[in-house]
């Protein structure tokens, strides 16, 4: 970025455009489809030093925890511009808007100053330490223990879906310091070394073939109490605003990319009826109109209440119709072709079967809107 | 407009509209809703449109909005495409204008209509006095608005063109959007009508609302509404009032997409409402099949969700590239 920050979005479309047209032989270099984890958390992180050290994506985060500062709006047009520009937003991208905003918020001031911009320049990758073998969509009754012993916390218990925790530096884990029926009551959030003894670490293949998740057995770990999240036995506060944003504002990076795929589509698949192509663009678009009014919302600070409910429920909604279509409309190539788009399509497929269960189930998420929003009432 | 003004305007239209079953159109005039429109279009189509669909009023602006969107008109009312038809089936060739259309409400012989019609050279208006024309009450599903179809032969000369190449796209999208929020309001009393019927009713012992899959069907209903009611706002988003302007495209694109919503909307309360009203809901006498027979009708003017959806998807399959709507 030369010169002065932009602070408009108008300025921020202009200015990265010309970037990224500066930086393309770069950008395609790291864009390219990785061997293996590895290889692609490699990239991913390079991509996430380049744009950090061209300042791209520090717009929209506070000065003080390694941003440029300006609205966090400023963010979804960098976002929005590296996919339409051929470059989707890659995990990692993900992660720093799922748990960046919660830790910059409840982290000690000077642990959120010390790891925000390790994370923002790509320096490590994070994790979300949620789910439980025994606690699912019913999070509020996890079990992995968390008891005090002088200035650690000493963790033990099981946490599974973890997602890519092999190659994460930290994790941000939910635990139980309450008493064990305590409910979301008892709960605490840390961030965990991901290097701390006692952890031991299994990966669990998903059903696209990926080492996405990982099952983590947790063994006395030592986890110094300087290293808590938010309020002890306020742990929801922090899952609540975690969830908000994967469900709100990583949906609108999630739309920028449908949004490329369909455009692909159109491409590759000439019999593509225009009535199908309607459909999925409408879907696409209502996610859109959805996660825009979130992300406005959350960059003026506003309460968002229960509405990232919708975006989730459209997110997999419109997700799971488009990559129906193409396996419906791309004849022989996602079932029976190798090569780079088949794999790419056969794996997005796939993926898009998870949409209506990471973050919150989709029926979860009814609940949510026939509790929170309609009011209806459970009593009999 | 203000929120606390928007607020007075829409109790005001409300309470006028609750007051004129009858001759709506004529206390509009009174109102000034005329004034409105010309001042601040989004807000005056809006609040009316929704208000039409809550209260199932025999009367509709349509023709006054249409009409609008076409400087120099002098006609009282336009002959629809019959639904599902989105394209005029009105034509015009050989010294005729061949009329096959459907209006509003019953016209005077000596009022002027708008018809737009297929001809070789592409799309026409013209304006005709009804004259001589059939008008054939129509309102046999929907009837508490007085549909009337309209046909016969009127000799060329007896026509007047009015608009250019983009009026017809214009009015179609003028339309879409006041269509959508009439269904919008369609919708909204469809679910207020099943929460209230579901939060009292109890079955088994308890209220029917604490059934799970009752609770979900409800939730998706208003899935469907919020996503409705914010491609209707955004449908006014780049409404440039010249349709010949770059952004006119967008504007026909995001009215398409409104309509579309609202019609995906309404067509998902019509089933999951009508299911959970039960036997109640399949009575004369409940209110529900009233706004059920509108819904069919105004789902499918100027286009239902297969036609908006096709059309919607030609445009992108054409050009292989999305249009850049609703930017941040
Ligand atoms: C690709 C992927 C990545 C993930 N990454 C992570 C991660 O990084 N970190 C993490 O902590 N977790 C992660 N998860 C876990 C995810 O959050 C859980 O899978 C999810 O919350 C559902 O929990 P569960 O799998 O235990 O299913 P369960 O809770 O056992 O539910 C199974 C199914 O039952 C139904 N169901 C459940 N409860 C209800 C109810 N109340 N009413 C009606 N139906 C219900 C739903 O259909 C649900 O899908 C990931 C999951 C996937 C698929």
């Amino acid at each position: 970025m030369a010169g002065a920050v932009p602070g408009t979005l108008a300025e921020v479309r202009e200015q990265f455009g010309v970037w990224l047209h500066e930086n393309t032989e770069r950008l395609q270099e790291l864009c390219a489809p990785g061997k293996d984890v590895t290889a692609t958390f490699t990239a991913q992180g390079e991509l996430q030093r380049l744009l950090f050290e061209s300042g791209w994506i520090r717009l929209g985060w506070p000065e003080e925890v390694g941003g440029l500062g300006g609205e966090m709006i400023l963010r979804a047009v960098v976002v929005e511009e590296l996919c339409a520009a051929g470059y989707p937003p890659p995990f990692s991208f993900g992660t720093q808007e799922v748990l960046g905003p919660a830790v910059a918020r409840y982290a000690p001031r000077e642990l959120a100053l010390e790891l925000m911009p390790r994370l923002l320049r790509g320096e490590e990758y994070w994790c979300q330490g949620f789910s439980e073998p025994g606690a699912g969509s019913d999070l509020a009754s996890l079990q992995c223990r968390m008891v005090a012993d002088g200035d650690d916390w000493v963790l033990s218990g099981e946490k599974v879906w973890t997602s890519w925790a092999q190659v994460a530096d930290r994790c941000v884990l939910l635990a139980r310091t309450g008493a064990k029926d305590s409910g979301f009551r008892g709960i605490t959030a840390v961030m965990l070394d991901m290097d701390t003894p006692g952890i031991d670490l299994r990966p669990l293949t998903s059903m696209n073939g990926d080492a996405e998740f990982c099952s983590l057995y947790l063994d006395d770990v030592r986890v110094p109490r300087s290293r808590t999240l938010g309020e002890v036995d306020g742990g929801w506060a922090i899952a609540m605003t975690i969830l908000a944003s994967e469900r709100g504002a990583a949906a609108w990076q999630r739309q920028t990319w449908m949004r490329c795929r369909l455009q692909d589509l159109l491409r590759q698949a000439p019999g593509l009826p225009a009535s199908v192509a309607g459909e999925a663009f409408e879907l696409i678009h209502s996610l859109r109109l959805l996660s825009r009014r979130t992300v406005h919302a959350l960059s003026r600070g506003e309460d968002i209440g229960a509405t990232p409910s919708f975006d989730k429920l459209l997110m997999s909604t419109a997700e799971k119709f488009l990559f129906a279509t193409a396996l419906e409309y791309l004849g022989p190539t996602l079932l029976l072709e190798s090569g780079p788009d088949a794999d790419a399509w056969r794996n997005d497929y796939l993926y898009s079967r998870a949409s209506s269960i990471y973050g919150g189930a989709a029926e979860i998420q009814r609940d949510i809107i026939a509790g929170r929003i309609l009011r209806l009432p459970r009593e009999r | 407009m203000e929120r606390s003004e928007l607020a007075l305007m829409r109790e005001a239209l409300s309470d006028l509209v609750l007051a004129h079953p009858g001759d709506l159109r004529a206390a509009l005039g009174q109102f000034g809703w005329a004034e409105l429109m010309a001042e601040d279009p989004a807000v005056a189509v809006d609040l009316l449109f929704r208000l039409q669909g809550e209260h199932l009023t025999a009367e509709s602006l349509l023709d006054e909005v249409l009409l609008d969107a076409i400087p120099g008109a002098t006609a009282v009312a336009v002959a629809f495409p019959v639904p599902p038809r989105t394209e005029p089936g009105s034509t015009y060739g050989h010294g005729q204008v061949r009329v096959q259309g459907l209006l509003t409400r019953p016209l005077q012989p000596s009022d002027v209509v708008l018809i737009p019609c297929a001809a070789v050279d592409g799309l026409r208006l013209v304006e005709v006095a009804i004259g001589e024309l059939t008008q054939t009450p129509a309102d046999v599903l929907d009837s508490r608005r007085p549909w009337t179809r309209l046909s016969g032969i009127v000799n060329a000369t007896a026509s007047t063109p009015v608009g250019d190449v983009n009026s017809w796209p214009a009015l179609l999208a003028s339309g879409r959007r006041a269509l959508a929020a009439e269904l919008l309001g369609i919708g909204d009393k469809m679910l207020t009508l099943a929460v209230e019927h579901t939060t009292t009713r109890e079955q088994f012992g308890q209220k029917l609302s604490s059934f799970q899959v009752v609770r979900h069907k409800l939730a998706d209903v208003r899935v469907w509404g919020e996503v409705a009611d914010l491609a209707a706002a955004a449908a006014w988003e780049d409404t440039a009032h010249d349709p010949t302007t770059g952004s006119g495209e967008n504007a026909m694109l995001a009215a398409a997409l409104a309509k579309s919503a609202a019609v995906r909307y309404v067509a998902t309360a019509r089933e999951h409402v009508q299911q959970l009203l039960g036997g109640m809901g399949f009575s004369w006498e409940h209110e529900f099949h009233w706004y059920l027979r509108r819904a069919l009708v105004l789902e499918a003017l100027l286009g239902g969700a297969t036609t908006l959806r096709t059309e919607i998807g030609a445009s992108i399959v054409e050009s292989g590239r999305l249009p850049d709507l609703a930017a941040l």
